[in-house]
């Protein structure tokens, strides 16, 4: 793909000027440095006060100007001789600005997006100067010529590779792993119990919206029936759906799986210690996301299911002073509130 | 940012307990105090006999009592035939060459095992020539073993003077050639309401005897209610009570501490061993319960929908017990635990490890 952004690139800039969409897209997250500058616009002239800054990747961070290291989109200085489209970076890849130069000019449209991909300023430069041109800029089309306003904004073409795509603000594929403060309350025959404990996630984006959720989770009762001493450990797979690409988008989710669930009889009694079951855990929820930094994100979220006991060991009851007999480890409702980070790259 | 995260799994952790944190067992030795083992019958079954055998059992009890004889309606003993008392012989000195010093309790029944009701008894004792039978057999039984009581089913309050003659009888026949036991009610006043009570008059009883056995058994036997075999309180009000009673010295005082449990139902009462309620526990999927006063308890449903509740006791149950009435009860009274068999396989060497 770098590569083909590369050529296409260079190929742009020999074509008649403008074929770029009106609304552009999200950078691509994995253009390559050679995309800062088309090979056959390499620089002619010596005489620049303009210097680029690099990342460790090789790709261009910014490109400075003058004795203040003021950013070149700003005009008002020439950029060795380079005409075409000139891209700078973010650390994680993403497209920062697009700049359109003539003769090391600015001259054509220049944008700015944000880290995720989001089109956060777009003008219009003349021979380095920013242009007041009082309508959106959504006006240019292909088919403005040359020398008017909108035609004005591309003297070279900016090819549909080179746009950001809002969709590659965050890698298709990945693995990542999130750590959760979880609080369940549930309720089975015996009575209702609250239980706390951590969680750990590994997910895999399979898609740009769709991660695949492998949790293991440890709960311990905290509150409930009097001597009632429960551990489960959850082992779920699930899947979770986000809705929307901001910084704060919600989602939603479902999994299955076996949980662990032991308990201390009271008494301390040699004959009866504990008893311990496997459940099938099967849940749904939703939850909100929110960037913390490029990587990290904070989740809340909540989970509604139940637990049903699978094995056919005898199961214990309980009679309590009135009232029949009681199951003290069998099928439950649960609810689960989740705090917690996540880390994808 | 590595500080939040840091907090956060401190948190998480903090959050989530410690997993069995349970209470640390009570290993505070008990008081020491002489004990005894009570065996239903002239036998050992191999459980038994490996129970006796056993090194912490040897550390535990002093002495085995077998409840082998039986005073029969025509005022002879059982076993009579000349090969079970050698059997008898043999086994008691068995048990001698482990360290015990070993009894014969007599109780009294008729040929198919049912105790005598107490106008047979009553009958039997107010007979001089049953009587004298009786106490010559038991004179020619005296050297199988170290030491003979009777365990009698209970007589009819008029009985109180006959019971009184006859242990005056025995005691001349029998000592000094050997000690002489009494097992008695769990008296807690006199005249008592107990069955049979009213015919024990212990100030007259006592010098007669070398040792009274209190039978502080069967606690919940009568009310109608389930509930434990026996308790320390009542333990210790029966002991001091029998104590105030005939002095602290002679003869020396034992109370009992069972060793089976009980199931309760409509159909009545039956002694069940520890591993008996614990099979039935799970069995019937029921959760043990060990109740404020430490015995252990569940109730059961039987498949034709009859109701049981049964209570029992654990070597925590049966220690705790002792822990709760030592502070009360002088160290000069013994345990006799009461049918061997029954208890908690542990039992003996939990004892063992509070010496």
């Amino acid at each position: 793909m770098g590569a083909a952004l590369s050529t296409s690139t260079v190929a742009a800039a020999a074509e008649p000027p403008f074929v770029g969409s009106a609304e552009p897209e999200v950078p691509s997250a994995s253009a390559p440095s050679s995309a800062v500058v088309a090979p056959s616009l390499a620089p002619l002239a010596v005489e620049s006060s303009c210097q680029q800054v690099l990342h460790p990747s090789g790709r261009v961070a910014a490109v400075l100007c003058g004795p203040a290291k003021q950013p070149l989109r700003l005009g008002g200085h020439r950029f060795e001789q380079l005409t075409g489209t000139l891209l700078t970076y973010y650390a994680h890849g993403g497209v920062h600005e697009l700049l359109t130069l003539r003769d090391g000019f600015l001259d054509g449209v220049v944008e700015t997006y944000d880290p995720v991909g989001h089109l956060i300023e777009r003008v219009v430069f003349a021979k380095g100067e920013q242009q007041d041109l009082g309508v959106p800029p959504q006006t240019a089309s292909p088919s403005t010529a040359e020398g008017e306003t909108p035609t004005a904004l591309s003297p070279v073409s900016v090819s549909p590779e080179a746009r950001p795509s809002r969709a590659d603000a965050e890698p298709e594929l990945g693995l990542g792993i999130g750590l959760r403060a979880g609080s369940s309350v549930s309720r089975n025959a015996y009575g209702t119990f609250l239980q706390l404990g951590p969680a750990l996630d590994v997910l895999a984006r399979i898609m740009p919206r769709l991660s695949v959720e492998l949790r293991v989770e440890f709960q311990h009762t905290v509150a409930g029936p009097v001597d009632y001493r429960r551990i489960d450990v959850p082992v779920t797979l699930g899947l979770r759906v986000e809705l929307g690409r901001s910084t704060m988008r919600p989602y939603v989710l479902a999994g299955l799986g076996p949980d662990y669930a032991w308990r201390k009889i009271p008494g301390d009694i040699a004959a009866q210690p504990s008893e311990s079951t496997w459940l099938l855990d099967a849940h749904a929820g939703f939850g909100l996301l929110g960037r913390v930094s490029q990587r990290v994100t904070w989740l809340a979220e909540l989970r509604l299911g139940g637990r049903f006991r699978t094995d056919d060991k005898t199961r214990l009851r309980l009679t309590e002073d009135s009232g029949a007999p009681v199951e003290l480890l069998g099928n439950q409702f649960t609810a689960q509130l989740g705090l917690g980070l996540q880390w994808m790259p | 940012m590595s500080n939040i995260k840091t907090h956060t799994v401190a948190l998480l952790f903090a959050l989530s307990g410690v997993v069995g944190c349970g209470n640390a067992p009570d290993d505070e030795p008990l008081k020491p105090r002489r004990a005894a083992v009570l065996v239903e019958g002239c036998t050992l079954d191999d459980w038994q006999h490996a129970t006796l055998s056993a090194v912490e059992t040897t550390q535990v009890l002093d002495e085995v009592v077998l409840r082998c004889l039986v005073l029969r309606q025509d005022g002879s003993i059982a076993p009579t035939d000349s090969a079970a008392r050698s059997a008898l012989r043999t086994l008691t000195a068995a048990l001698q060459s482990h360290g015990y010093q070993v009894g014969l309790a007599v109780t009294a029944q008729t040929d198919d095992g049912v105790d005598h009701t107490p106008a047979q008894l009553l009958g039997i004792l107010s007979d001089p020539s049953l009587r004298s039978r009786a106490t010559s057999e038991l004179v020619s039984l005296a050297p199988s073993a170290n030491f003979l009581d009777l365990a009698l089913p209970p007589l009819p309050d008029s009985g109180r003077g006959v019971m009184t003659l006859w242990a005056t009888e025995l005691s001349a026949a029998l000592r000094p050639m050997t000690r002489l036991g009494y097992f008695a009610p769990p008296l807690t006043q006199e005249p008592s309401e107990l069955a049979g009570g009213g015919a024990v008059d212990l100030r007259a009883l006592a010098p007669s005897f070398d040792r009274i056995r209190l039978l502080t058994t069967d606690y919940s036997c009568c009310e109608q209610v389930a509930g434990p075999t026996t308790e320390p309180g009542w333990v210790t009000e029966v002991a001091q009570f029998v104590q105030n009673r005939i002095g602290a010295v002679r003869p020396e005082i034992d109370i009992t501490l069972p060793l089976y449990g009980v199931d309760f139902s409509k159909r009545g009462q039956r002694p069940v061993s520890y591993l008996e309620a614990i099979g039935v526990a799970q069995h019937n999927g029921r959760q043990i319960k060990r109740a404020p006063g430490g015995s252990l308890h569940f109730d059961w449903t039987e498949p034709s929908g009859a109701q049981h509740e049964l209570w029992f006791d654990d070597a925590a149950a049966t220690i705790g017990h002792q822990r709760r009435f030592d502070p009360s009860i002088d160290s000069n009274v013994g345990i006799l635990y009461y049918g061997l068999g029954a208890e908690d396989p542990a039992l003996f060497s939990e004892l063992s490890r509070r010496r």
